[in-house]
């Protein structure tokens, strides 16, 4: 049974408060966290829940947490909280598969309206750009030689022909193989060329 | 118009003006003539008496001459001299005498006056006589010099037999009272005469027609002394009456000087020599006389110098009243002068003109009726002009016109001590104008600041709008949460009032925000009052926090512990720390350094002054910028107007201090302020 908890992370004690009492008193159940790095230390993913983040943060930025939720495979919603004049911050974050943003001053029925539906998500459109912008970001970590191979895996092409395409030995395509497998935490070479066909879909539609 | 080359005239070679040399030439060849003509001639007129039947007689005024010609000339016109000499002797000696005597006696007389005349021009002697030292000098050079001729002259000829040894003491003194008369009455008018500069004579140029009548009788009363002299009027003794020449003299020396007075001596020698000339029965010699003659001249010359001196001076001293006098009227600054016990001595227009008052209400009174001095005004003055290095010192005051309006003055001091009192000249500058200008140009600045600092406020707008959206998040969270609250089933009185008390203190804190700004944003008017630099730090910091939190740039502040407060318009003082951080935080925008940081820091630097620094890690600042940095329009950003820097540049120095810039280590830029502390403000106040 996943969790119903609303995770807060925002640096401005008051704001963050703020949403605690608020939600608390819309009857869910609330943990709040004054920094990226102290709710990275604290969550456990399989408690599932939703993140209300807050995208501009000094050191760790609402933006990069989201990026290492990705890396780590954490798979939480994350609803941004956009401050005025952020737009491009929220379609940079809405890209890397964010559930939703919405904008500061809050208004609470588009919040827990968006609070429910992250709780309780079955929507495909999501699930894909989830999945889609965690193996994005993961992609982001290969080598440009890495991508190269990854490129020649996905179009099923044995490591033999690889390496004489790439003019690198036999032994060193299969150095890249194993790093991409664990960059992109693949568990066959069916997820590996499943994986290359979403990172490569069209992201907008 | 055509100019034909036939018209251009030229000048025949031989109607060219003779050249200066050739002109100088023939002057001295005229000159040469006219002296051995007039030596010769004199030397004949006055061949008188003679003993021995060579040159030795009482009277000798070619020497006069031959001295003067080398006073003025120099002495490279010896050979002149001595050639007149040779002629003189040689034509008027009634015994045959030896080619060698007579060249040697030429040649001592020659070397004699010409090495009289040498030192003459050696030592502080002015030809004109226009000082009395000059007379002494005069009579000193000619008494010893005719004395060592006069020796040397007669020694000659004795030892050549036409002298006896016998007779030569008496030879000597014949001829030394000879050439000493004749230097001290021919030599003094041909000076003269042959100055530029001949001196005004001492008398009233007012009374002219007084003059009319004077001179003729003042040639009247010498012609009249002389007759009484050689009708023997009052005793039958030839020197019976001759001091009644000395009261002629006396009045021409005491009424118009030296000038005049050599001429009455001139003429009273003549007068002597021709009365004896008529009257040659008295068995007296002429160079008894001449003794006499002697002390009328040292009289007459020594009186007159000694008048036209004073007169000199007097001349001198109307001349530099004069000055003074202009300088005074003219000056548009009071200058006034005071006693030690503060009483105005002296003024000048401008003084009253100042106070709107007539001198005769100005002098006499007290400095401290018209300047709002300090009690103790002169007993600083006495301390502080007393110093051994007194320069003129200068006060910012109030002063009182008679209307009872007060103006700002400058005052400027100075101190001088007649003999036996004290006395200051102060100087009084009206400086309301440039007050006025003053103000003007800080009016001005503060407008401009004004203008900046909207417009800073503009480019601010992103960081304010998230300024007052984290409360307004928080105030609906809250206020939503207690509706929530009160909507329920279960009432929840403590947890309904925390939320409204946190509902009302993010209000509070929109409201600080608002006000700041407003505060920012506010009208030009220049307000300094005393303030503490933390908050101010701490108020320019959050308003760029949003930016910089953009740019991940870290700030840090750092304010030692205990600083004074000091004197500053805060507003303004925000504004140039706003732009510094704005600046350093565009410098280091799209650079790679590893870590953007800003350091802001306050310390004391002395007594008088905080020291406010803002630091940056970005990239520094071009070397070929650093030098227009503040100057208006010098900017290194490329949307940049360059007038955050001048703006600062000149809120700074309308604080008295400046602002400064230097290389941060490893990299990146530091910019430094002086504020003044309350001490330094006292502590001027009481200088």
């Amino acid at each position: 049974m996943p969790d119903k908890t609303v995770f807060v992370v925002d640096d401005d004690a008051a704001v963050r408060q703020g949403l605690r009492f608020m939600l608390r008193a819309a009857g869910y159940s609330v943990e709040a966290f004054p920094s990226a790095r102290s709710f990275l230390e604290d969550y456990d993913p399989r408690r599932g829940g939703c993140l209300l983040l807050d995208v501009q943060m000094p050191q760790i930025s609402g933006l990069e947490l989201q990026q290492r939720l990705n890396v780590r495979g954490w798979r939480i919603p994350v609803i941004f909280i956009t401050g005025h004049g952020t737009v491009p911050l929220a379609i940079a974050a809405m890209k890397a598969g964010a559930f939703d943003f919405i904008e500061k001053p809050l208004r609470e029925d588009a919040l827990l309206e968006n609070i429910e539906r992250a709780l309780h998500w079955n929507d495909r459109a999501y699930e894909e750009r989830l999945e889609r912008a965690t193996l994005q970001t993961r992609a982001a970590l290969l080598t440009p030689r890495e991508r190269d191979v990854f490129e020649l895996v996905a179009a099923g092409e044995p490591n033999k022909v690889i390496a004489r395409h790439l003019g690198i030995s036999f032994r060193t395509v299969e150095l890249h193989r194993a790093h991409i497998i664990e960059k992109l935490q693949a568990r066959s070479l069916s997820d590996l060329i499943r994986m290359a066909i979403i990172i490569n879909s069209n992201p907008n539609t | 118009m055509e100019v034909a080359v036939d018209d251009i005239v030229h000048v025949p070679e031989w109607a060219a003006p003779p050249s200066p040399r050739a002109r100088q030439a023939w002057r001295a060849i005229v000159l040469s003539v006219a002296y051995v003509a007039v030596y010769v001639t004199l030397d004949r007129i006055s061949f008188i008496e003679p003993l021995h039947g060579i040159n030795i007689t009482p009277w000798n005024p070619s020497t006069g001459v031959m001295l003067a010609l080398l006073i003025i000339k120099g002495v490279r016109w010896s050979p002149l001299v001595l050639i007149a000499e040779l002629i003189s002797d040689a034509t008027l000696s009634q015994i045959p005498v030896l080619p060698a005597p007579l060249f040697v006696a030429a040649t001592v007389v020659t070397v004699g006056y010409a090495g009289a005349a040498a030192i003459l021009r050696h030592v502080r002697f002015e030809a004109s006589l226009r000082r009395t030292s000059d007379v002494v000098v005069l009579f000193l050079v000619a008494s010893i010099s005719s004395c060592l001729v006069a020796s040397g002259f007669v020694a000659t000829y004795a030892a050549a037999g036409v002298v006896p040894w016998t007779g030569f003491a008496d030879a000597v003194f014949q001829y030394w009272i000879g050439d000493a008369i004749g230097i001290v009455v021919f030599a003094p008018p041909l000076l003269m005469i042959t100055q530029s500069s001949v001196l005004p004579a001492p008398t009233d140029r007012r009374r002219n027609w007084l003059q009319l009548v004077e001179v003729p009788a003042q040639g009247a009363s010498v012609v009249a002394a002389l007759a009484a002299v050689f009708l023997q009027i009052g005793g039958d003794h030839p020197f019976g009456v001759f001091y009644v020449l000395f009261l002629p003299l006396i009045w021409i020396a005491t009424r118009r000087g030296v000038v005049a007075a050599s001429w009455a001596l001139l003429a009273i020698q003549a007068g002597l020599i021709a009365g004896l000339e008529i009257r040659d029965q008295w068995e007296v010699p002429l160079r008894a006389f001449q003794l006499l003659m002697f002390a009328l001249a040292a009289t007459g010359l020594m009186l007159g110098a000694v008048v036209s001196e004073r007169h000199r001076l007097s001349l001198a001293l109307a001349a530099s009243e004069r000055r003074r006098a202009a300088i005074l009227n003219t000056a548009r600054d009071g200058v006034l002068t005071i006693d030690a016990h503060g009483q105005i001595q002296s003024i000048n227009p401008a003084v009253e003109r100042l106070f709107e008052l007539p001198g005769n209400l100005l002098i006499g009174h007290d400095i401290h009726e018209l300047v709002d001095a300090p009690p103790d005004l002169l007993a600083r003055l006495r301390r502080i002009t007393g110093a051994p290095a007194a320069e003129a010192v200068c006060w910012e005051l109030d002063a009182r016109r008679a209307d009872g309006e007060v103006f700002p003055i400058e005052l400027s001091v100075g101190r001088f001590d007649p003999p036996g009192t004290e006395q200051y000249t102060l100087v009084i500058r009206d400086i309301a104008l440039r007050r006025k200008a003053e103000a003007r140009v800080r009016k001005h600045q503060a407008e401009l600041a004004h203008v900046s600092r909207v417009s800073l406020a503009g480019e601010m707008a992103a960081g304010l709008a998230h300024e007052l959206s984290q409360p307004l998040t928080a105030i609906t969270a809250y206020a939503r949460g207690c509706l929530r609250l009160l909507a329920g089933s279960v009432p929840e009185p403590a947890l309904l009032h925390e939320g409204l008390a946190e509902v009302v203190q993010q209000a509070e804190r929109a409201g600080d925000v608002l006000d700041r700004l407003r505060e920012f944003v506010r009208g030009g008017e220049y307000r300094r009052v005393l303030t503490k630099v933390k908050p101010l730090i701490d108020a320019a910091v959050s308003l760029t926090r949003m930016d910089a939190m953009q740019q991940k740039v870290e700030i840090a502040a750092r304010v030692d512990p205990g600083l004074p407060a000091v004197l500053a318009d805060r507003i303004q003082i925000q504004q140039v720390l706003l732009n510094l951080l704005r600046n350093a935080m565009d410098a280091m925008e799209g650079t790679n350094t590893a870590r953007r940081s800003i350091a802001v820091k306050a310390r004391r630097k002395s007594k008088h002054a905080v020291e406010i620094s803002v630091a940056d890690s970005g990239p520094g600042i071009a070397d070929e910028v650093t030098d227009r940095i503040f100057e208006p329009f010098v900017t290194t950003k490329p949307l940049g107007m360059g007038m955050g820097l001048s703006i600062s540049h000149s809120i700074v120095e309308s604080h008295g201090g400046s602002l400064r810039m230097a290389r941060n280590v490893p990299s990146g830029a530091i910019f430094f302020f002086d504020l003044p502390t309350a001490e330094a403000v006292t502590s001027t106040d009481a200088g």
